[in-house]
């Protein structure tokens, strides 16, 4: 004799993936409505999918992209290129501006003293969707709890 | 022998430069990511997502004394953390902490020693989360700055910073095995600490689907809400109006409650480099905390960010505020107000 | 010379004038994406390289002659699942024709309609390993044909229709492949699929 709990477990994946006849599917959610087992076993499998998601597997990328620079070559598919002669001027160009940039570096301006501006900072963090625990914190004690509890 | 001395400085110099512009060809746009880059970058962004529990300690600079905090995320898009070091609480019995929960629609932030709980709805969205993380992949450089050994690991440190952004993080990257974030310290454009967290006993967790039941605060705690509401044609307006510095994007945009007064809504914008993130509030003429519309616009920075407000004749007012150059801020807002 | 925060149709546009860097660029984009699609189909990675390889080769002969320059996400899905169904029809491991044959694992092992544990050495691997690796697992654990349903349809969101479309077969019996292949994930994957606080 079978238990229904069995021939509804049965029907379950194809109730999930909508392959059962209109009368066969309100049979299963009936029994899923009354079943708490049967509903955590429906529970379970519909959670199959989004397990899939997860699945990152190590990508060879260099090889890949060794294997199609060289079989484009051998095509000769990409055009040369003129702009190897300006890479050593440019880099000297770089260099001298980069420096510039490191000794001309501006310094940070003074802490707020025209206004309190603290419920625009606070207001910013209640958002910003970084999820480190830096930001986090800082969204936490800026809302008034810190160890002395003063704000 | 003096030219001889001034070829030497020369060369000296010169040498400084280069060593000082190395990440310049990588600005330049000129080499593609490595493997090894691709994995950096890869292991930043699961660092985010990846459901696991783990201790952080975490100093933010200054005298502060570092926090203790417990981290757990039991799902992609569920986070508590409880900070373990701050003065507890009892409550019918059991003692409670300050607590951060975000789940998919809110952020609540739990202080259980002034009663308060704080409820804000968690944008931006997934979408909008995701598109900061494809912009941290298209437009952070990254370099190798020193190798370490602590917890019994080797460590890996990766510097990451956006050109033209506020922000440059280090990241200590697990050497051996699967790529794990083991601390992660975020300096301003001057160099100073804005956070330090530490983490120690990371455990990967299988993800559950119904990861925590939120609290219930009790009855006589004071509860704040933070409302949102959708954009109006005017706002659409005022936004598209609104251009940011280079290399940020606009990720989320909507009404809620104005930081000067709750009974007020604003227009706020969240624009993010992936990296740098930074709020713009359009406040109406009733918000009381901008400068009057004759004074210059004011600015500031503390370790949170840089903030730049001013008021334009017609009343209204713009507050640029977070990870953005200052520099770059001010010009947005004199562009917006059309006031130098 | 900055072509990180370029859109597609540019980069695109740069390919097609010969610019090898924009053409690395789409290619760091998308290769992770394609790789894992045509490792999902196919279970092995030197197939899954060298058609990824075959994808992007087609991709730069293909870029001036395509249409909608910012769907090329699209088009390259498009391709690689076209080539590894092609590859799985010219190897003959697969009958995409056949009516569907009861679920058997590539071991042997037949899986059966009620939920039971799967062998012993299965569990203690899923246990062992992190979420994404059981995954690797279970799906080679899968007989081509329903991790062809699998792969098209739960992880690049294909609708059942286009998938029918693409394998040849009725739209029913993608569905119940997808049923059977569900099931058996759902015990290789037990490890995974608990919902907290209803432990068995």
């Amino acid at each position: 004799m079978k238990h229904p709990c069995e021939t509804i477990q049965k029907q379950l994946a194809d109730y999930l993936e909508q392959n059962l006849e209109p009368t066969a599917a309100q049979a299963v959610e009936a029994h899923l409505e009354a079943c708490e087992a049967c509903r955590a076993e429906c529970h379970r499998l519909a959670r199959v999918p989004e397990l899939l998601q997860h699945w990152a597997p190590p990508v060879p990328t260099e090889a890949i992209w060794q294997g199609v620079q060289v079989r484009l070559h051998q095509k000769r598919l990409f055009m040369p290129r003129k702009v190897y002669a300006l890479i050593g001027s440019a880099a000297a160009v770089l260099a001298l501006v980069a420096f510039w940039q490191w000794w001309s570096r501006p310094t940070p301006p003074p802490a707020l003293t025209q206004m309190d501006m603290e419920p625009f900072y606070r207001a910013h963090l209640d958002w910003a969707p970084h999820t480190e625990a830096v930001n986090l914190h800082l969204s936490l004690s800026s809302g008034g709890e810190v160890n002395d509890g003063a704000r | 022998m003096m030219a001889h001395g001034r070829w030497w400085l020369m060369a000296f110099w010169l040498s400084v430069g280069l060593w000082g512009c190395q990440p310049a060809p990588q600005q330049a746009g000129a080499p593609a990511r490595s493997p090894q880059e691709q994995r950096w970058i890869q292991a930043i962004l699961d660092d985010a997502r990846r459901p696991c529990t783990m201790q952080i300690l975490l100093s933010t600079g200054g005298d502060e004394m570092p926090k203790v905090i417990e981290y757990e995320r039991p799902h992609p898009d569920f986070v508590r953390m409880t900070e373990r070091s701050a003065t507890g609480c009892m409550i019918g019995g059991k003692a409670f902490y300050p607590t951060t929960f975000l789940t998919p629609e809110k952020v609540i932030h739990w202080y259980p020693s002034q009663s308060r709980c704080r409820i804000v709805p968690r944008a931006p969205d997934k979408a909008g989360r995701e598109r900061i993380a494809q912009l941290f992949a298209q437009q952070a450089r990254l370099r190798v700055v020193g190798r370490e050994q602590s917890q019994g690991q080797d460590w890996v440190i990766v510097e990451a910073s956006v050109p033209g952004g506020f922000t440059t993080r280090r990241y200590w990257i697990r050497a051996q095995g699967e790529p794990q974030i083991g601390r992660i310290m975020v300096r301003d454009m001057w160099g100073r600490v804005m956070g330090d967290e530490t983490r120690t006993q990371i455990q990967p967790v299988a993800p559950t689907a119904q990861p925590f039941a939120l609290p219930e605060p009790p009855r006589d705690w004071q509860i704040e809400r933070v409302v949102n509401a959708p954009l109006t044609k005017e706002d659409k307006a005022r936004l598209k109006a609104f251009k940011p510095p280079q290399g940020y994007q606009l990720i989320s945009a909507t009404r809620r409650t104005c930081p000067c007064d709750s009974k007020q809504l604003s227009l706020v914008a969240l624009y993010s480099n992936g990296m740098d993130e930074f709020s713009v509030f359009f406040a109406a003429p009733g918000c009381g905390l901008l400068p009057a519309s004759g004074n210059s616009p004011i600015a500031g920075s503390d370790k949170r960010g840089v903030v730049v407000a001013a008021r334009r004749a017609d009343g209204w007012g713009i507050v640029i505020v977070g990870e953005v150059q200052p520099e770059l801020a001010r010009e947005a807002v004199s562009r917006w107000t059309g006031k130098p | 010379m900055f072509v990180y925060g370029l859109t597609d149709s540019e980069l695109i546009a740069r390919a097609c004038e010969g610019e090898e860097r924009a053409f690395e660029v789409l290619f760091q984009r998308y290769h992770a994406a394609v790789y894992r699609l045509l490792l999902g189909i196919t279970n092995n990675h030197d197939d899954a390289q060298e058609l990824t390889q075959e994808v992007f080769l087609r991709a730069y002969q293909e870029l001036p002659r395509l249409q909608n320059r910012e769907n090329l996400g699209a088009w390259l899905r498009r391709t690689a699942t076209n080539l590894a169904i092609d590859k799985l029809r010219r190897n003959k491991r697969v009958r995409f024709d056949s009516l569907d044959a009861p679920l058997t694992t590539e071991t042997g092992e037949e899986v059966e309609w009620q939920i039971e544990d799967p062998a012993g050495d299965v569990l203690a691997a899923v246990q062992s390993s992190e979420l994404s690796e059981a995954v690797q697992r279970a799906l080679g654990q899968l007989s081509e044909i329903h991790r062809s349903v699998v792969v098209l349809h739960y992880m690049e969101g294909l609708p059942v229709e286009e998938v029918a479309q693409m394998l040849g077969i009725p739209v029913g019996t993608v569905k119940s492949r997808l049923a059977r292949a569900r099931l058996a994930l759902r015990i290789l994957l037990k490890d995974f699929v608990e919902v907290e606080g209803e432990n068995e």
